[in-house]
């Protein structure tokens, strides 16, 4: 420090120097040669330092959620109930009735808890998270889907079909906390050797509207699935009840009815079904499976950065590939055949997806190839219902990702109107997604517009495309300081068929 | 374009850590990803901001890569290359998906924004010498305390005004202005413990 008082026009002119010189800007020197040393300090600080260096509040925040303790694998989907927690909705009678009871006074009591807490993107839950009981919205239609469902044995009997009783123990996440290596069943899967037998999937009888509407989950942060999208909305999840609703449009006229779609992955052991993609695309090594927020992923990688990843229970997939030397460049058309050729290698249900492959060059070195399912409307949230891949030039995949799905059923359902989603609004029901963060604080939404959209949601029972109505809309936080834009998707099937009541 | 950080120039450097034993140890426990997390989080970072153009992308593109790396742990197979080739890759694909969804090309670098970092083309001696030098400074940067550390890095690594800076840390211009010399006075003292 100096030994003599600063004078504060040296202060003034030093700051100013400061100021041209991180701006890379020469700066006039001082006469206080203190300063001047100071001053030469900070010219080398803008010679020498990297430019782009992380913020230091950023990179300690960082590690400190990834070496979080028990803090599992952090994933792009919102927080969701694990499998054992599904189970558990799923089987009410297993349990005595006094602790259906019990777990239905907690679900409500809790869920006023939960729900006040959902709008947590779910970025690094611990276990205490997970094992956090579900929302309000989506414990009370679970217990009252799995009410009726008890009465038909084959909604009840509704365990993955493919693995055996070893895989079975090895993929229960409640007894998963690392990362064991599984081995292959020794039972012969569906598919044997070979590609994997997806397209050979029987389709199913179609349902009733009731059976189908019956197994509509609920649209919440617990149900509605993103797919293989990197990460979640920052504002995703569920609203808190400190928030205003305000109506700047007149509803509009909705249909009455949509279709409503019961999508299905491979009835394949998980295992068995990485490992034959993995030989189609050479990728050498042992399945390991993981758990993942209550779900499990079966993956494989090679030292090179290769990998295959498998999520059975909701029919994701995600390969990310290594990049050859490059070589002669392809055209469109090209491009398109060699991803068809890809697909349909490892097993692909390519007669799912539509003729109408779109080929687009990213830059100069990649084509983003988009194929959507056939016949099928996409979600108004996450990944499409498709695949996507990336290319290079030379037409070899370095990644693909998307839904490994057909379709089950379809059929019609009943809508509820444009005021009975606007009461369900300003019920705090629904699935939110909007940028610029949580809804924790509270707020005001303002209502722009309403329309038909669906999204996909998972259940015990399976996945279900169903349609919602997607509410827009502004987002003015409490401070005031802050507005964003936000959709809410609101479950569109009436709810009573969905409870299956006269 | 090539920068004196080139983030896929991951020679074995003489007295590095030993990269095999820290990879083994978080995968024995993921805990442990510590010392791999401070090895090229900077670089990632680096990486990530060359090509994405922001901040903010790259502060999400970071997190990501170091997200998907911990969750892929498990599989990873030391085969003698750098760990860190590993993360480029992840971050390479992030940042591709981002350009793609995102509807627009992947950011070119913009030479202007990185002209402060360029190296010049001469003595390759000097040039790595001067690469020296920068990593000194960095490393003593990081000696600083946190607030201190911090606002030298937002005024002379990502450019941003005092008003800007003391936006973010909740602070008057005045205070980050105090606080830039501060800084500097403090790094000044380390510099003349560690050279005498």
């Amino acid at each position: 420090m100096p030994d003599h008082p600063l004078d504060p026009k040296d202060m003034d002119r030093f700051h100013e120097a400061v100021d041209r010189l991180a701006n890379g800007v020469p700066a006039p020197s001082i006469d206080d040669p203190d300063l001047q040393e100071l001053l030469d300090l900070a010219g080398r600080l803008r010679r020498e330092l990297p430019w782009g260096l992380p913020d230091p509040v950023f990179t300690d925040s960082l590690k400190r959620e990834l070496l979080q303790p028990h803090t599992p694998a952090i994933v792009a989907h919102p927080r969701r109930a694990s499998r054992a927690e599904r189970r558990i909705a799923r089987f009410p009678y297993a349990a005595a009735i006094g602790a259906i009871a019990a777990v239905l006074v907690a679900a409500i009591a809790v869920g006023a808890v939960a729900l006040m807490t959902s709008g947590d993107d779910g970025d690094s839950p611990g276990v205490a998270d997970i094992a956090q009981p579900e929302n309000e919205t989506a414990g009370m239609s679970t217990l009252s889907i799995d009410a009726s469902s008890t009465t038909d044995s084959s909604v009840v009997d509704a365990e993955p079909t493919g693995g055996s009783g070893g895989t079975r123990a090895a993929t229960d996440p409640s007894g998963v906390t690392g990362t064991p290596t599984v081995a292959a069943p020794a039972a012969t899967p569906t598919g044997g050797s070979g590609a994997p037998s997806a397209t050979a999937q029987p389709t199913a009888e179609p349902t009733s509207d009731r059976q189908l509407a019956m197994a509509l989950p609920a649209v919440n942060s617990t149900t509605v699935e993103s797919g293989p999208v990197p990460m979640a909305d920052p504002g995703a999840g569920g609203a808190v009840t400190t928030i205003t609703y305000v109506l700047a449009t007149s509803l509009p006229a909705l249909p009455s009815s949509a279709p409503a779609y019961l999508l299905a992955p491979p009835d394949q052991d998980p295992v068995v079904l990485v490992e034959q993609i993995a030989r189609q695309l050479g990728l050498e090594g042992e399945v390991q499976a993981s758990e993942d927020r209550g779900r499990m992923d079966y993956h494989i990688g090679t030292d090179d950065g290769a990998t295959f990843h498998w999520y059975p229970e909701t029919g994701v997939f995600i390969y990310s590939g290594v990049e050859d030397d490059p070589g002669s460049s392809m055209s469109s058309d090209e491009v398109i055949a060699r991803c068809r050729g890809w697909l349909s290698a490892v097993g692909y249900p390519v007669d799912h997806l539509t003729d109408a492959m779109q080929a687009n060059p990213v830059d100069n070195t990649s084509w983003l190839v988009e194929t959507p399912m056939e016949a099928m409307p996409q979600p108004g949230f996450g990944h499409p219902l498709g695949v996507t891949m990336l290319v290079n030039s030379e037409g070899q995949v370095i990644d693909a990702r998307g839904y490994w799905l057909t379709t089950e059923s379809m059929e019609r359902v009943d809508l509820i109107t444009a005021e009975e989603a606007w009461l369900a609004l300003q019920s705090h029901e629904g699935y939110w997604f909007g940028s610029g963060g949580a809804f924790m604080d509270g707020g005001e939404l303002r209502v722009e517009s309403m329309e038909l959209s669906y999204v996909l949601t998972s259940s015990p029972d399976g996945l279900v495309l169903q349609p919602v109505i997607a509410i827009r809309g502004e987002f003015a936080h409490a401070d005031g300081l802050a507005s964003s834009g936000v959709t809410v998707f609101i479950r569109a099937a009436r709810s009573e068929l969905r409870q299956g009541e006269p | 374009m090539t920068g004196s950080g080139d983030p896929f120039k991951l020679d074995r450097v003489e007295g590095a850590p030993d990269e095999a034993a820290l990879v083994a140890a978080a995968q024995r426990d993921p805990r442990d990803f510590g010392p791999l997390y401070e090895l090229y989080v900077d670089r990632i970072y680096r990486f990530a901001y060359r090509r994405v153009g922001t901040h903010h992308e790259a502060e999400d593109v970071t997190a990501q890569t170091f997200q998907q790396a911990l969750q892929a742990l498990p599989s990873y197979q030391w085969r003698g290359l750098p760990f860190g080739a590993w993360l480029f890759r992840i971050a390479g694909n992030i940042i591709n998906r981002r350009g793609r969804s995102a509807g627009r090309e992947i950011a070119v670098e913009d030479v202007s924004v990185f002209s402060g970092f360029e190296p010049v083309d001469d003595d390759p001696a000097d040039q790595v010498w001067r690469a020296e030098q920068a990593g000194e400074l960095a490393e003593m940067l990081k000696r600083l305390p946190p607030d201190q550390q911090r606002v030298l890095v937002l005024k002379f690594s990502h450019g941003m005004k005092n008003r800007e800076i003391g936006d973010l840390m909740g602070r008057s211009e005045g205070a980050i202005k105090q606080l830039v010399h501060r800084a500097l006075v403090t790094l000044r003292a380390t510099m003349e413990r560690d050279y005498a």
